[in-house]
């Protein structure tokens, strides 16, 4: 159809549109006090009609007119219905669906399987009379931290466990090496770890060796973490530089100011347990952010750039005779203001 | 299209079951789920959108629905309660620390008229890293004994070494079937599966299905 007709149409069913609809609504109006079952009859075809030809026209009017002639058109099916309604006897009973009602044959209680139950049962006892044996660091402030902090770490170093990190403020954490000021104790074996759950840190560096599960983060203000693993997921941080040894896509969520660099070479050449589980291709770089899904880049985390100072990993791992707050004075500050 | 062959395609859609798997982030519901279909576990990224795999268990099909569970994918979850089967709601039992959100995100679903009548399987997976809560600390924890719309149970199980996660498939496949179907059941080894992955779920065009 071309231009000229379609407008000239565009016209032509407007002006019906109005003219019709004005009639009817007269009509409606009508009857509003003096209801008559026939006219209302009459005038439901008629509406009925209308709003075909709008639906019929729908596809050549322009926008606009065609929300107006919707809108009206709504209107005048509404009152119609009201007339309806009050013209209609009061219908006497009716079957209603009830919201909410649960299904009849939902069974009114849980029937769990007998064999989990009893399992179930067992694990509890077993539970009562053994201690946890997950490892926590939690609570610490101005305070360089190692594997022996750790009040679990003594019991068992078994081959599979659980690291949890919490509430620290202005420390570092060494669990990748251990103190070279006492040279005459046996060192501890580095920590086998499958899981990684941090939360709440501030002004900390955390240097950790590669773990074979999953790394968790909350909310970690300023801080430098160093970590290898399988997935990584970082929540609610701002101002964080994460050096990342990993195999999937590590990915943020309502965060902000994080870096990504890769894991430090320096690092991972302190001993050949740290080296062998890196990821043999880290995929650090591929980070994605589900707080910005969409085609353009998220403006929450950029690359450390490859030709970047590292910073001296090893006045970070050594324990300071000076305290922690000087080293970190040294490297948190441009962590605020990661290089893009 | 003959009368048998409606007949053939309506049966066979009777033995389908849809199945959901949700829970928070990190627990391990992708590799739950290659884990039972034998594909690599060790590069899975945290899902952005869904994906989906459909397992032969036994004399049923399995539609499974996996779904990703950060935080801003969660309002998305809604779009995937429609026909919902069984609901699997998988449990990091190293996570302490978000067991509360875990249990509150639980029972917010639990209240939804679309998945009323599902049946509902908790997974306290990773249960191969020591130090992990039992089922029963667990169960506790997320306060299932309350649960009175749903019937429920909960397993222990790791998707790093596959510990119970057939036996859980046996349970859904059962606890639908005896409540649909009313038909005798037999389990076995999951065979002959399919992927499929989901476009991301974005704001924009919502992911639906």
């Amino acid at each position: 159809m071309s231009d000229a007709s379609n407008k000239a149409f565009q016209a032509d069913f407007y002006a019906h549109f109005q003219a019709s609809r004005a009639a009817v609504t007269t009509t409606l109006e009508a009857q509003k006090t003096n209801v008559n079952p026939n006219t209302i009859q009459e005038t439901s075809v008629k509406v009925a009609a209308l709003r075909k030809s709008l639906v019929d026209a729908t596809d050549l009017l322009l926008a606009y007119d065609r929300r107006q002639c919707e809108e009206q058109m709504a209107a005048l099916e509404s009152l119609l219905e009201d007339i309806r309604a009050s013209a209609a006897p009061k219908p006497r009973f009716a079957f209603k669906r009830k919201g909410n009602k649960p299904p009849a044959a939902l069974p009114t209680g849980p029937k769990p399987l007998p064999e989990a139950n009893a399992s179930g049962a067992t694990t509890t006892r077993e539970s009562d009379t053994t201690p946890s044996t997950f490892h926590t660091l939690a609570a610490h402030s101005h305070r360089y931290l190692t594997s022996r902090s750790i009040p679990t770490y003594a019991l068992s170093s078994p081959e599979h466990s659980d690291l949890t990190i919490a509430d620290l403020d202005h420390c570092i954490v060494n669990l990748c090496t251990v103190s070279s000021l006492d040279p005459a104790q046996e060192s501890p074996p580095i920590l086998a770890l499958t899981a990684l759950h941090v939360r709440d840190l501030k002004d900390t560096i955390l240097v950790l060796p590669s773990i074979k599960g999953s790394a968790l983060l909350h909310n970690l203000t300023r801080c430098i973490i160093v970590v290898g693993c399988h997935q990584f997921r970082m929540h609610t941080s701002t101002d964080v530089r994460v050096h990342l040894s990993i195999s999937s896509n590590p990915i943020i969520e309502h965060c902000s100011g994080i870096a990504f660099a890769p894991y430090p070479a320096a690092i991972a050449g302190l001993a050949p347990a740290l080296a062998e589980n890196l990821a043999k291709k880290s995929t650090h770089a591929s980070v994605q952010d589900f707080s910005h899904i969409r085609q353009t880049p998220s403006p929450n985390w950029s690359l450390v750039a490859g030709d970047a100072a590292e910073p001296d990993w090893k006045a970070i791992l050594d324990e300071p005779e000076g305290g922690v707050d000087t080293v970190l004075a040294t490297y948190l500050p441009e962590v605020v203001t990661p290089v893009p | 299209m003959g009368l048998l062959t409606i007949i053939r395609k309506n049966r066979q859609k009777e033995k389908e079951m849809r199945v959901l798997f949700l829970g928070l982030d990190n627990a391990g519901k992708t590799t739950i789920l290659k884990k039972l279909n034998d594909e690599d576990i060790t590069s899975i990224s945290p899902t952005l959108g869904f994906n989906i795999k459909t397992f032969v268990h036994g004399r049923y099909t399995l539609n499974v629905w996996d779904v990703g569970g950060q935080r801003t994918l969660r309002p998305y979850w809604r779009n995937y309660f429609e026909q919902t089967d069984a609901l699997v709601w998988v449990v990091d039992s190293g996570d302490r620390m978000r067991m509360r959100d875990c249990k509150e995100e639980l029972h917010s679903l639990l209240l939804e008229d679309r998945l009323a009548g599902a049946s509902l399987l908790v997974f306290a997976n990773k249960q191969d890293i020591l130090g992990s809560m039992t089922d029963s600390e667990i169960e506790q924890a997320l306060d299932l004994p309350s649960i009175k719309s749903h019937e429920w149970t909960i397993i222990s199980c790791s998707a790093v070494t596959g510990k119970n996660l057939i036996e859980g498939l046996d349970w859904v496949v059962n606890s639908v079937a005896s409540r649909l179907y009313y038909s005798t059941i037999t389990s076995s080894v999951p065979t002959n599966s399919e992927t499929e992955r989901g476009v991301p779920v974005t704001p924009d065009h919502g992911g639906a299905p």
